[in-house]
């Protein structure tokens, strides 16, 4: 996780690349696609549960931004412009084709320091709650991971799926709800015992 | 404060700082707090969820189109596509007994005969050289299955002429040759060709080219059957033999058409 300090210096030298490349320094574009490539990735492969076809929208996504980063205000969130035109992108594929594909694959990646049966349910808790999201209306997903992975605010939510914050509260709010309803019992008791890498408690008593 | 209120705001935002009295209800419930490491436990797993499988497409192309100063041209990702049932047949083997059949022929046609042939034998062996290569060509730049089982139809009655053309004057063993590729273009061609066509979206089709295919392969067991009387004595077991090949191959082709019918 990067500190206060690494995160401010990496928000400066985004800002510096964002108004060179807006002054036509193509290089300077390409850092910005290299540091945001993956995170959109991950949220439009998990949006259409395609590769190829999260690729294809991620790509088509820096093609729009490089096209249209004139419209870019400085000091506004680079990511959550980003988001907006990947959500743009994503709708419209979607209005285009209809495609479904099988579930999220496996984590091959399991935590070392639990025991097997341990590993056992986590993975079976892991697998049912990946199988639930891939349940969500694809509004509440989009927001629900905006918020889970981006850390965006409802704000930049709403700005990037075009609707009220409330709505956008509202919709991070159902996703959550839904989930958990969806999940059994045990699953849930399971989820009480996961550890949260690298975030903070918030609001554990 | 209760749980009733409380819950509304965990959901929308499990990590969000709460007013004073909410603290500390959830200090005070052990409910909510449950819900609230529900909730965590929750966002944990969604956000170490597996990457999207990689494909292979890096944005290396994109990144190398953007550093040059020209327009933007990058190639998509593509999806591997799912091969169509002829490329998954068993094309090497195919195209061998074809250049089989005419190699053979070749070899064959080549040999000096043991007995002197007729004018008609002579002119029916190069014509059937011309017909095997036309066939061969044919079956090469066709891609459709009905095409392609015809051709291989025809292939084989051409065979079965021949031996009928030649049996007063080639010996035994020439005739058995020219009856194992009869065979092997039965078998391996039309038979297989027809058991490898999927019905899908093609099952009238399918089924007009397998009743011909049958209704020639019945035709020629029933020449077979009666060459098999009248030609000379050491022809017969060819003529026999090849009866019975049509035979397995038509028996073949209705076992086909019967599965398809049951199944559809």
């Amino acid at each position: 996780m990067l500190t206060d300090t690494e995160a401010d210096a990496d928000g400066l030298a985004e800002q510096g690349w964002i108004t060179a490349a807006q002054a036509g320094d193509r290089d300077a574009f390409a850092r910005l696609v290299e540091v945001h490539w993956q995170r959109l990735r991950r949220w439009l492969g998990t949006m259409v549960r395609d590769p190829y076809l999260a690729d294809d929208l991620t790509q088509e996504t820096f093609l729009k931004a490089l096209a249209a980063l004139h419209s870019f205000r400085p000091g506004t969130n680079f990511r959550a412009w980003l988001f907006r035109i990947a959500h743009n992108a994503l709708i419209s594929r979607k209005r285009g084709t209809r495609r479904e594909q099988g579930g999220t694959p496996p984590d091959t990646h399991p935590d070392p320091s639990r025991t097997v049966e341990e590993l056992a349910e986590a993975d079976e808790t892991r697998q049912l709650v990946l199988a639930t999201l891939q349940t969500l209306p694809d509004d509440w997903r989009a927001a629900l991971l905006l918020r889970i992975d981006e850390e965006l605010s409802f704000a930049q939510i709403a700005e990037i799926v075009k609707t009220t914050e409330e709505t956008a509260r509202w919709r991070v709010f159902k996703a959550r709800q839904w989930m958990l309803d969806r999940l059994p019992e045990g699953v849930r008791d399971g989820l009480r015992r996961r550890e949260q890498p690298g975030k903070p408690k918030g609001n554990t008593p | 404060m209760t749980c009733e209120s409380l819950r509304p705001q965990l959901l929308a935002d499990p990590l969000a700082p709460l007013a004073p009295e909410s603290a500390q209800h959830l200090r005070s419930c052990p409910a909510c707090q449950a819900l609230l490491e529900q909730l965590q436990g929750l966002d944990a797993t969604i956000r170490t969820r597996p990457q999207t499988p990689e494909i292979g497409f890096a944005p290396t192309a994109l990144l190398d189109q953007i550093r040059a100063s020209a327009p933007v041209i990058v190639p998509r990702p593509r999806r591997p596509q799912e091969p169509s049932w002829l490329s998954r047949l068993p094309w090497v083997p195919l195209s061998g007994l074809a250049a089989g059949l005419l190699l053979a022929w070749g070899v064959w046609g080549d040999r000096t005969p043991r007995t002197q042939p007729t004018a008609v034998a002579r002119v029916a062996r190069y014509d059937l050289l011309q017909r095997q290569v036309q066939h061969l060509v044919r079956l090469s730049t066709t891609r459709k299955p009905a095409e392609k089982i015809e051709a291989w139809t025809n292939l084989s009655d051409d065979l079965r002429r021949e031996v009928t053309a030649l049996q007063q004057i080639a010996p035994a063993e020439e005739l058995q040759q020219l009856q194992t590729l009869y065979a092997r273009s039965v078998e391996s061609g039309v038979v297989s060709l027809a058991a490898n066509w999927p019905a899908r979206g093609q099952r009238r089709e399918r089924t007009l080219t397998l009743r011909r295919a049958e209704e020639r392969l019945a035709q020629a067991e029933t020449e077979a059957q009666a060459l098999a009387q009248q030609a000379p004595h050491h022809a017969r077991p060819t003529f026999e033999a090849m009866a019975a090949i049509a035979r397995a191959g038509r028996d073949r082709l209705r076992q086909l058409e019967a599965i398809e019918e049951v199944a559809s």
